[in-house]
């Protein structure tokens, strides 16, 4: 009887951590509650209070996107899709309300022509996504390597073929895919920003007094070329080269995150 | 002026006739004997000093130069200066009327090394005449704890929030409200001015106080303000504000308000003595004071809890929206407000925006602001104002606005939600801008938000982006060349087939010497195991057909051999042994004996059969 009570009290004692902390699932539906009630602002504000539970989720970042993207943020609801997209590269939803955004942002880019090479890269690279390359890449190698094993020990010359084929065969889609995810891994470390405010200056120099050249908008993604204590040095895909204060851009961390 | 002194003065003597010409006597002569009296003096406070401390330098004129030269100053840097004060004093006593002027250039100075240093002579030019000063030496001492005082001249704390200049009738401080404030947490600044007892101020040029660097500033009010008393150092001062100003800092960290500096003009009593009688004398001094350099330690605003859409308001405010009119017709405008009053860095951060819905024509806002600054930051409302004109009918809930701000007292982020009436809107639609009415064509539309989550942990890596990952792909190629190494080994001992024969049929024999062994009470099974290993052995090493395997060929195939004929007697014999044993009893010591000699008759002929 004892021991039974005790045991029922550990139940009890186990069941205290799930009655209090908040799923990330409940806070997902109370913060789409609020999106659904139009309070954009505090839904993102309950989504980002997930952020820091620590935790994330292609959909959580689709759901911000829309929330900063009804707010009429953005700048904000470009650097969401992206993260979605980060995190599933199939999410159709996330990938169609980028475009969305984009088409109604201000900056609009014509990018520098490109070399035949580089748009061979790209084009094969980004045929998949990193995943994709990565998991077929694995794939490919070890069943080359069982097949080869196979035609080590078969004794049949027409099995021998068989396998030599196989393997010789597998081999290539392994040097084909793996090509692909070295490509995708290097173009992902790349590292992204998306500019925040309305409007900022081009920097020509990392200082407040240095001159400026024209200005740029929110939601213009921008490669980072380097960083010097609160200055970003960025770069827009029509090639201009400019400084920025780094508050200004929030950076994708692509490796840090997928 | 100076005759009209002299004459003025009802205790000249007008009884006296002689009095008088010895007036204008001296009033003649007193030009020519100031000309001839010009004196330049220096002086220093000490002259003997530490390496950490200061002297300060006089230079004094009793006449007003062309020019002044200071000297170099090489052996020393100049912390203060040139501070310059002139004063005139008119004395009269007894009738006499003395006018000295004094012109005093003063440094603060602070010795570059120790040793025996110089103070050069400094140079002025009177009348067209140079004068020179004499050199001043100054020993200085090495000091036993070098650095200490200036560090405790920084040290923030000691007298909370002031920084001070001057001398000790006059001086300068520049108090704060708050030394630690928040980026964009308003603080207030007064300069405030101290006069000794007995010091008054006669002239004041208006102060140029520039902005501090890293602050936004605003001048609150800069009247000359009486504040009253205070005492300090038990001497008692009278207090004036000079300016109040309202600093709002723009960014972290150590932010240094330079030192300002202000003119002014003062008339100072002093308590002379002449002879036995003892008097009043005001002496007129320009001062140049300057403000201590004062450090303000700005505090970021806290990360934790900081809302997505924080505008950098600071302060504590409250929050309106408002749709005027409610009710509209089609194509009439109506004004959409957001509001934000208080207090704090109001009009220094964007007010949110409503969402409009996409068939409206939509105006930039007019941005109004209404502040003034205090201590605690501007107070008042800013406010935008929108336009807009309603293109179809129907009622429009407008979705609500929301507005964040930190409170720097709460130390916390505040969220204010504010819904707007419903729009009602009548008549019949207006013809709509193209833009608005481009039917929703696929993918012009927000893809609706998602419900449910696929969660997983912040930071964590796809398995493709691990290390482990690499481990996984370069494995097939290293375990493939392993199981290579592997068939090849066996392939190349499969070559040679009778060694392995050998090593088969060796195995062989030993399993059957070792079951004998084990059954040396059965005495059939035992010697018809010796009689098998041996035969097995010999089938083996002469190459007999299975058909033609008895003893006869056997020892045919051995005799041509030669493998001696100690050997082939010793086979016979056990042979024999063999035959005999199997009919007649026999003991097991006997049966263990002829084990060993087999398994050493095998050895040797082994020995001898390989040559």
């Amino acid at each position: 009887m004892k021991r039974a009570l005790r045991y029922i009290f550990l139940l009890w004692l186990s069941g205290i951590p799930g009655l209090y902390a908040q799923t990330p699932d409940s806070l997902f539906s109370a913060a789409n509650r609020l999106y659904d009630q139009a309070r954009y602002a505090e839904a993102l504000d309950a989504y980002n209070r997930i952020l820091q539970s620590g935790y994330e989720s292609p959909e959580l970042y689709l759901n911000m996107g829309n929330a900063a993207y009804r707010a009429s943020r953005k700048g904000q609801a470009v650097y969401y899709y992206e993260k979605a997209l980060q995190l599933d590269p199939h999410l159709d939803a996330a990938r169609n309300n980028l475009a969305l955004t984009r088409r109604n942002l201000i900056d609009r880019f014509t990018p520098l022509p490109e070399g035949f090479f580089h748009r061979l890269y790209k084009g094969y690279t980004g045929m998949l996504d990193l995943l994709t390359w990565g998991w077929i890449s694995l794939t490919a190698i070890w069943l080359a390597f069982f097949f080869a094993v196979a035609y080590l020990l078969v004794q049949t010359p027409t099995r021998k073929r068989l396998f030599f084929t196989l393997a010789l065969l597998m081999l290539t889609v392994w040097f084909l895919a793996y090509a692909g995810y070295y490509g995708a891994r290097h173009r992902a470390a790349i590292p992204h920003g998306i500019v925040q405010p309305e409007e900022t200056a081009r920097y020509t120099e990392p200082s407040l007094a240095a001159e400026t050249d024209g200005k740029i908008h929110e939601g213009a993604k921008v490669r980072i070329l380097k960083r010097e204590k609160d200055w970003l040095q960025v770069q827009t895909v029509d090639g201009n080269t400019f400084w920025i204060p780094a508050n200004d851009v929030w950076p994708l961390e692509y490796s840090a995150q997928n | 002026m100076l005759s009209g002194i002299f004459f003025a003065n009802p205790k000249c003597g007008m009884q006296n006739k002689r009095m008088r010409h010895f007036g204008i006597f001296l009033l003649l002569w007193l030009p020519l004997w100031l000309h001839a009296q010009v004196e330049f003096k220096a002086s220093a406070t000490r002259s003997e000093i530490t390496q950490d401390e200061r002297l300060r330098v006089d230079f004094m004129l009793n006449r007003a130069p062309e020019r002044f030269e200071p000297p170099a100053f090489d052996d020393f840097y100049v912390v203060m200066g040139p501070m310059q004060s002139s004063g005139t004093s008119v004395r009269i006593v007894n009738g006499k009327v003395t006018r000295t002027e004094q012109h005093t250039y003063s440094y603060v100075l602070a010795p570059k090394r120790a040793g025996n240093l110089q103070i050069e002579p400094a140079t002025a030019v009177v009348d067209g005449q140079t004068y020179h000063t004499q050199p001043i030496r100054i020993q200085v001492f090495k000091s036993s704890r070098a650095g200490n005082a200036a560090i405790q001249n920084t040290k923030p704390g000691n007298r909370q929030a002031v920084a001070s200049g001057g001398n000790e009738d006059v001086f300068l401080r520049l108090e704060l409200t708050n030394r630690n404030p928040y980026v964009g947490q308003a603080i207030g600044a007064v300069y405030k001015m101290y006069f000794r007892k007995g010091t008054r101020v006669a002239d004041m040029a208006q102060p140029n106080i520039s902005e501090p660097k890293g602050f936004w500033a605003e001048t609150i009010s800069d009247k000359f303000e009486d504040l009253g008393r205070d005492t300090i150092n038990g001497q008692i001062y009278r207090v004036y504000a000079l300016r109040r100003m309202m600093l709002i800092p723009q960014h972290e960290g150590k932010l240094v308000i330079t030192p300002q500096r202000f003119d002014v003009v003062i008339i100072k009593r002093v308590l002379r003595e002449w002879g036995m009688i003892q008097y009043y004398d005001d002496v007129s001094q320009t001062l140049h004071l300057s403000s201590g350099r004062v450090v303000v330690n700005v505090k970021p605003l806290p990360e934790k809890g900081k809302p997505v859409d924080f505008s950098g308001a600071v302060g504590t405010f409250d929050f309106l929206v408002d749709a005027v009119p409610t009710q509209v017709q089609t194509g009439r405008d109506l004004n959409i407000s957001v509001k934000v009053m208080g207090k704090g860095n109001l009009n220094m951060f964007d007010l949110p925006k409503p969402v409009f819905p996409p068939a409206w024509e939509t105006y930039d806002p007019e941005h109004r602001v209404k502040t003034t600054p205090t201590f605690s930051g501007y107070r008042g409302t800013v406010s935008d104002v929108y336009t807009v004109i309603p293109q179809e009918p129907g009622t429009v809930k407008l979705p609500p606005v929301s507005f964040v701000y930190f409170d720097p007292y709460a130390k916390e982020y505040k969220r204010i939600t504010k819904s707007f009436p419903p729009v009602k809107v009548s008549g019949a639609p207006v013809n709509p801008s193209p833009t608005a009415s481009t039917p929703a064509a696929p993918g012009n539309r927000l893809n609706g938000i998602a419900h449910k989550g696929r969660w997983r942990q912040t930071g964590h890596r796809a398995f493709v982006l691990r290390p482990a990952f690499g481990r996984w792909m370069w494995a097939p190629f290293v375990l493939f060349a392993l199981v290579w190494l592997t068939v090849f080994v066996l392939r190349n001992r499969r070559i040679d087939p009778e060694k392995l024969r050998n090593e088969r049929e060796s195995r062989y024999i030993r399993r059957l010497l070792s079951d004998a062994r084990k059954h040396t009470g059965d005495k059939e099974h035992f010697y018809g195991l010796l009689e098998k290993a041996l035969m097995t052995y010999f089938k083996n090493r002469l190459n007999l057909p299975a058909n033609a395997l008895n003893r006869r060929s056997v020892l045919e195939k051995l005799h041509e051999k030669n493998p001696g004929n100690e050997l082939i007697d010793r086979l016979q014999d056990l042979w024999n042994r063999i035959d005999m044993a199997r009919y007649a009893p026999g003991s097991d010591a006997a049966r263990q004996s002829d084990l060993d000699q087999i398994k050493d008759l095998l050895t040797q002929l082994d020995k001898k059969l390989k040559k």
